[in-house]
């Protein structure tokens, strides 16, 4: 490393150190070592320019990636998790749409002590929305089938019990399943309408979403359905992730019947693309 | 031997930056509009809607990608991902160039999307030389670097903008983007002449010019890309273009964005200025006249840093 490269190196380390961190005193102690001041402005305050920028640009961020935590936490909540989360969370991909990569699982990592006998609360509603908010931004953004042509659902009615057992469906690279514990699909839906939604009560909600003819859709399934849906990745036969999902004990009972249309509906719904079965 | 005008690339005449808010509306209606410049990033990652439509726009109108997280200068290396993810863009849309800024953005793995200033000096040169071959080598295109607008200088400074640039465009034999809103910012905020500033720009090398709004915040100018150009900054793009001939202007609107009717009209202002600038010789003494300009008492009231301000020499 040459000397001429460590300058720039120690330079742009505490920059950038600087910027994120404006309350720690000894980073802005340096701004007069490194930087000139103006007619007008001290070292100081021209490295504020800075500060406020980072943090204005990425706070820019989170509220359009979160409307719906936007309208249940409102401005200051929703910048003080956010502010917490990049020091120790600071983003690392070009894409402005990612910084808040990680944010759900840091919500629940630093949640309040709570009983779990109690059953969901405030917080897990928080969550729920936080994860469903990252899962449709990822949805929009990876590929679909619409270049694609999927296998149409009068097929999986034709075949017959065999070639149903045989075929190995997958879900489509866009799709994503939540398991939540409220219907907060229900209550972003609410807010993207400008209807000012309350809180629901809590309720055992389980998503699919994805993207069809470049439009989102959020399907609530049944629990039996969203433990079949997961399992369904293009290596496994139907009849293997059948015989897996009856033990678990959800109700209906997946039967053969129920299972064609099951999938049929999840070819239309563009959850899943089918490999079709061998004749 | 002396580049050619624009290293051959073409005057795409007047353009405004593609933002998604006007793709629903630009997909229906398709409207008579000379070109569009699109945020690379915004595209890099994205398989969907927007990519769509994005793929549409290439088929009808001239393109040209304009980044802002190559990182030109930091201290981490290239991002290779970053780079091939560029190619295969630049592959797919068919840009007439793809351009970044002379900045940094992050360091140690981080980013901080912003477009941070380098210390300008001997070594940062010769840093942002390299990297800048490295580029173009991967691409295989000439790259067009943009001048920024900033809000600090360094102690480690040695030379004006105008002068790294110059340099930098000649010793890597890439292109120059220049922003004259930057050089406006930065000339407020910095203190220097942005007339000359614009003189000493290699002008053989501009290959696209930007205009775009800024906001006077008390004692300092903001690039804030949110409103109509300032009178102060058409006067300067008055004199870039009589000094550097017809090329590729585009207007970048980012934030309280309005119809993209209200945005290609704001552009569409470039055109008196482009006809005064071959039609009406600069007389004698016209720079340093437009430069009092700034100095006259209105103009002080409303960017207050000139008053006093000390120009380099």
């Amino acid at each position: 490393m040459t000397m001429s490269f460590a300058h720039l190196l120690e330079l742009q380390t505490w920059l950038q150190a600087a910027i994120s961190a404006p309350e720690q005193a000894p980073l802005q102690a340096r701004a007069e070592h490194y930087l000139q001041s103006s007619e007008s402005l001290d070292a100081a305050a021209r490295l504020a320019i800075y500060q406020r920028s980072y943090r204005a640009r990425l706070l820019q961020s989170f509220h359009a990636i979160f409307p719906g935590l936007l309208h249940a936490l409102g401005h200051v909540a929703l910048d003080a998790f956010a502010l917490d989360f990049l020091q120790h969370s600071p983003p690392h991909t070009s894409s402005v749409n990612r910084v808040a990569d990680g944010f759900a699982e840091y919500l629940h990592r630093t949640r309040p002590a709570f009983d779990s006998a109690t059953g969901p609360d405030w917080t897990d509603f928080v969550i729920d929305l936080t994860r469903l908010e990252l899962a449709l931004l990822e949805v929009s953004e990876a590929a679909g089938l619409e270049l694609t042509s999927a296998s149409v659902p009068e097929n999986v009615r034709q075949w017959s019990d065999a070639q149903l057992l045989r075929c190995q469906p997958r879900g489509v690279p866009c799709l994503r399943l939540l398991a939540c514990h409220y219907p907060v699909h229900d209550y972003l839906r609410a807010v993207r309408a400008d209807d000012s939604p309350r809180i629901p009560h809590a309720r055992p909600t389980w998503l699919a979403l994805t993207r069809l003819h470049y439009r989102l859709a959020t399907r609530e399934l049944a629990p039996v359905q969203w433990q079949l849906l997961s399992r369904l990745n293009g290596a496994i036969t139907l009849a293997e992730v059948l015989e897996t999902v009856t033990t678990l004990g959800f109700r209906p009972v997946p039967s053969l019947e129920l299972a064609r249309i099951w999938v049929g509906n999840f070819l239309v719904q563009g959850l899943v693309a089918t490999a079709a079965p061998e004749q | 031997m002396a580049p050619a005008a624009r290293l051959g690339l073409p005057n795409l005449g007047l353009g405004v930056g593609l933002r998604s808010v006007h793709l629903p509306r630009l997909l229906r209606e398709w409207p008579a509009l000379d070109w569009f410049e699109l945020v690379s990033e915004n595209y890099l990652e994205c398989q969907g809607w927007r990519r769509h439509a994005l793929q549409q726009v290439a088929e009808r109108y001239p393109l040209v990608m304009h980044g802002v997280s190559l990182s030109i200068g930091s201290s981490d290396p290239l991002d290779s991902s970053y780079l091939a993810g560029l190619k295969r863009l630049a592959a797919d849309i068919n840009p007439h160039w793809v351009s970044d800024h002379l900045c940094w953005t992050g360091v140690a793995g981080r980013t901080t999307h912003d477009l941070l200033p380098l210390p300008l000096n001997e070594s940062t040169l010769t840093h942002v030389v390299a990297r800048i071959r490295v580029v173009q080598e991967v691409l295989e295109r000439p790259l067009i670097i943009e001048n920024p607008s900033s809000y600090v200088r360094f102690r480690a400074d040695t030379m004006p903008e105008w002068e790294f640039l110059a340099r930098m465009a000649q010793d890597a034999e890439c292109g120059l983007l220049l922003d004259v809103n930057n050089v406006y910012v930065s000339s407020v905020n910095h203190g220097f002449d942005p007339w000359r500033y614009i003189d000493a720009i290699p002008a053989e090398r501009v290959v696209q010019i930007h205009l775009a709004g800024h906001r006077h915040c008390g004692n300092y100018l903001l690039d804030t890309h949110d409103g109509p150009v300032s009178d102060p900054v058409w006067r300067l793009y008055g004199h870039a273009v009589r000094r550097i001939g017809p090329v590729s202007t585009l207007l970048e609107w980012d934030d309280h964005i309005p119809e993209l009717d209200v945005v290609h009209t704001e552009v569409l202002k470039a055109r008196a200025w482009l006809t005064r600038s071959t039609t009406e010789p600069m007389p004698d003494g016209a720079a340093s006249a437009a430069q009092a300009e700034l100095s006259a008492p209105d103009a002080v009231s409303a960017y207050p840093l000139l008053a006093g301000a000390q120009f380099e020499t």
